[in-house]
């Protein structure tokens, strides 16, 4: 009996020890060792955080549901969904929910923009870039539904440069200070980055404005393109980037192109033709009437 | 019988010792300004200090930009969703771009962003309409500003987690509201993944 206690107080001291091991370990990857830093690890700054501590309807512990996998044979599904999906519930209403009467939620004073956790380029703003009346602009009063009795003032469908993205991956991207200016930082300038343009069917496209950032030789193309979805495409509209003194915006021609969603497929398209941040796609904005 | 009580005292010892640095490393707290850089989602370790980011910026296509709302997020574990303050901002698509960013902090695919929603009141004669309209965005649908970070989707395909490196790369994607809506509210809804339960670790 005393051999077996004794074989037992062994296990019991080495399965202890085992915990201990795996503890520390997993201790251990909380710590920050110097010497265990990743290579160019951006870390966020500190001493300049957002409060929003009156979050008022965190759902803190209110996950009702997870969904059982339903992944298998379906589209999206391209890996083991090891999680399922979340499906959000609550008998509460939010106050981002219809029918609900509760306290607003207001934003506190001093709260940082979270763009300006990254380093800011100098900053223009339009003043005299586009001081004359404008084409696609109703207020210019050169466009006004009085010469277009059977459409509506102007819509507008504005992105951002940034949002646009490289239709290949051969090549680099970035943005710059402010994030809202995308160019290629390296691989083949001739590569277009392009970005959806979902307007309502019946639509008419008018014009196509571009905004850019050019201090190269360079010039620069946008242009709007439809699909057919079997290899055919039509290029609608198109505009070049001119100059080289920084921030600037041109305009295209008129296009009064009736939007047909059902058979065709929009898309913005840019071309940079110059690697580098002296060029750059800072907006496209497309000046659409409805019928 | 020397050896006996050698090997009792051994033992003993070794129990003693595992319950001292178990009970240590139970009670001990890591001090949260050393380990706010390291600690990772996945870990379960709730930290407040180190927080993921969800906002709205408008751009005017001159390097000038307005962050018009956000919201921080990330220290649940499991899948969560936070919603910003009131905003009350009037869409003017002719002015500015509008932009749905995400600053992830946390690297891995413990972290997840599986979506953001922003909630709007069309206009209604000098008014808005008394009930929301929703723009509702995936998390995979969003792309890094910057080539330089990775990023994945989870296995539902709606989520996105970034790289582990350069975490601080802010991944968007366009957000496109009826001109004169009024924004009123960003919802992120996010994935967080618990580390497992390991003996003696109070998690």
């Amino acid at each position: 009996m005393s051999k077996f206690l004794k074989r037992m107080r062994w296990v019991v001291a080495l399965v202890l020890l085992g915990a201990l091991a795996i503890t520390a370990a997993v201790m251990a990857e909380d710590i920050p060792w110097g010497f265990s830093s990743e290579p160019d690890t951006v870390l966020p700054e500190e001493g300049r955080p957002i409060d929003l501590s009156s979050e008022p309807d965190s759902l803190d512990g209110m996950l009702v549901e997870v969904a059982a996998p339903a992944w298998e044979g379906e589209p999206s599904a391209d890996g083991e969904l090891t999680e399922g999906g979340g499906l959000w519930g609550s008998d509460q209403l939010q106050p981002d929910q219809n029918g609900y009467e509760g306290p607003v939620p207001q934003q506190e004073e001093g709260v940082m923009q979270p763009s300006a956790m990254d380093e800011a380029l100098p900053q223009t703003t339009w003043g005299g870039l586009t001081s004359e009346p404008q084409a696609d602009d109703e207020e210019a009063g050169l466009s006004g539904t009085e010469s277009e009795p059977n459409w509506s003032n102007f819509y507008y469908y504005y992105a951002a440069g940034s949002v646009l993205k490289p239709r290949d991956s051969s090549v680099n991207w970035a943005s710059d200070g402010s994030g809202g200016c995308i160019y290629l930082s390296s691989g083949n300038s001739n590569v277009i980055v392009n970005l959806p343009l979902d307007l309502p069917d019946g639509a008419r496209i008018d014009y196509l404005r571009l905004y850019y950032y050019d201090t190269s030789a360079g010039d620069s193309f946008a242009w709007v393109t439809r699909y057919d979805g079997q290899g055919g495409l039509t290029d609608i509209t198109n505009v070049a980037s001119i100059g080289n003194t920084g921030y600037g915006t041109t305009l295209s021609a008129l296009v009064e192109h009736v939007v047909n969603s059902e058979d065709y497929t929009y898309v913005l398209n840019w071309r940079p033709k110059v690697i580098g941040n002296t060029m750059q796609l800072c907006g496209l904005r497309v000046a659409y009437r409805l019928p | 019988m020397k050896k006996m009580i050698k090997n009792k005292g051994r033992a003993a010892g070794l129990t003693f010792l595992s319950l001292v640095l178990t009970a240590f490393l139970l009670f001990a707290d890591v001090p949260v300004g050393q380990a706010k850089s390291s600690l990772q989602p996945g870990g379960g370790e709730v930290n407040v200090a180190l927080k993921s980011y969800a906002w709205v910026t408008i751009y005017d296509g001159a390097g000038d930009y307005t962050d018009i709302t956000s919201v921080s997020f990330g220290t649940d574990v499991g899948y969560h969703t936070n919603l910003s303050a009131y905003v009350g901002h009037v869409v003017e698509n002719g002015d500015n771009a509008y932009v749905l960013n995400w600053r992830p902090t946390f690297g891995g695919n413990g972290f997840r962003l599986c979506g953001m929603r922003v909630a709007y009141r069309l206009p209604v004669g000098a008014g808005f309409s008394t009930t929301f309209s929703y723009v509702n965005v995936a998390g995979s649908t969003f792309r890094p500003r910057d080539s330089i970070v990775e990023w994945s989707s989870d296995g539902s395909g709606g989520c996105v987690s970034a790289g582990p490196l350069n975490t601080n790369i802010v991944f968007n994607t366009h957000l496109d509201i009826p001109e004169g809506s009024r924004i009123d509210y960003l919802r992120v809804y996010y994935y967080r993944m618990p580390k497992a339960y390991l003996p003696f670790i109070r998690r």
